[in-house]
């Protein structure tokens, strides 16, 4: 089934500069609806309201990190299903680890680039 | 901004706030530049657009190095605390406070933790860190 690119896409990051940037990257793969949360609370109280066919978010977010945003996401019967890519500096074996068992579709390290994120979304989700 | 500068600990705090906030307002400026050229070529025919939003991508990768800085920025004021609380003379009734202060900022570094606390390293430094490559490789390893 062809990726539909109108599809809600919610990026979560505490820092207002890394939104932007990635909403840009979006827009430049094509991806024009995207929401932001800047904190996890946030992020989850958008997923339960509305729909959204991927989830990119950062770890290193106070209170709720990105990783108990995903756990909270895979607990929730109507969430469990939702495609999440982590972004994040972490890089450590542990955090790959703990993120994959967490149930994450995929990782992304920082600093990256477009055509990462590109092709991490299409392993996630499919060709587009 | 009320910071003692007199000290040499509370004049690196401030350089780091002002480095942070002088950062914070130049990539404000260079995501609105960019923004404005993406748009602009959005309109353009599709040859004369394709060189220009290849650009706009190469910016926007690089403006994110701003994230990282930022966390490391961070960790250099984290240092600077540990370092002030450590060597700094604790006066009456603040020994506590320079302790707890301290304890939390170990916590905060203690990588043999099996919490989640642990987990929050930041960014490693150059060399230490994984590439893509490496993170995939493990990743796939996972499954």
């Amino acid at each position: 089934m062809a990726v539909d690119k109108n599809m809600a896409v919610l990026i979560v990051d505490d820092y207002k500069t890394m939104l932007r940037i990635i909403r840009n990257l979006l827009r430049q793969i094509g991806f024009n609806n995207v929401d932001e949360a800047s904190d996890g609370a946030t992020a989850l109280q958008k997923l339960r309201r509305d729909n959204f066919g991927l989830v990119i978010s950062d770890w290193n977010m106070e209170p709720m990190t990105g990783l108990q945003l995903l756990k909270e996401v895979r607990a929730d019967e109507k969430l469990r299903g939702t495609p999440f890519i982590m972004v994040t500096a972490e890089s450590k074996t542990e955090n790959v680890i703990a993120a994959k068992k967490a149930g994450v579709n995929n990782y992304i390290v920082k600093p990256f680039n477009a055509a990462t994120l590109k092709s991490k979304m299409t392993a996630v989700l499919g060709e587009f | 901004m009320t910071v003692d500068t007199a000290s040499p600990s509370g004049r690196a705090r401030a350089e780091i706030e002002t480095i942070d906030l002088e950062l914070d307002r130049a990539f404000d400026r260079i995501l609105d530049a960019v923004e404005r050229v993406a748009t602009a070529a959005e309109s353009m025919a599709p040859e004369m657009a394709e060189g220009i939003l290849v650009a706009v991508t190469e910016i926007l990768e690089a403006a994110s190095v701003r994230d990282i800085a930022g966390q490391r920025l961070t960790a250099v004021r984290d240092a600077v605390d540990h370092l002030s609380d450590t060597i700094h003379r604790p006066t009456e009734g603040g020994l506590e406070r320079n302790r707890d202060k301290s304890a939390k900022i170990e916590e905060k570094h203690d990588h043999g933790s099996s919490s989640e606390s642990g987990l929050l390293n930041g960014p490693q430094l150059p060399g230490a860190a994984k590439t893509q490559s490496e993170v995939d490789a493990l990743f796939d390893k996972l499954d």
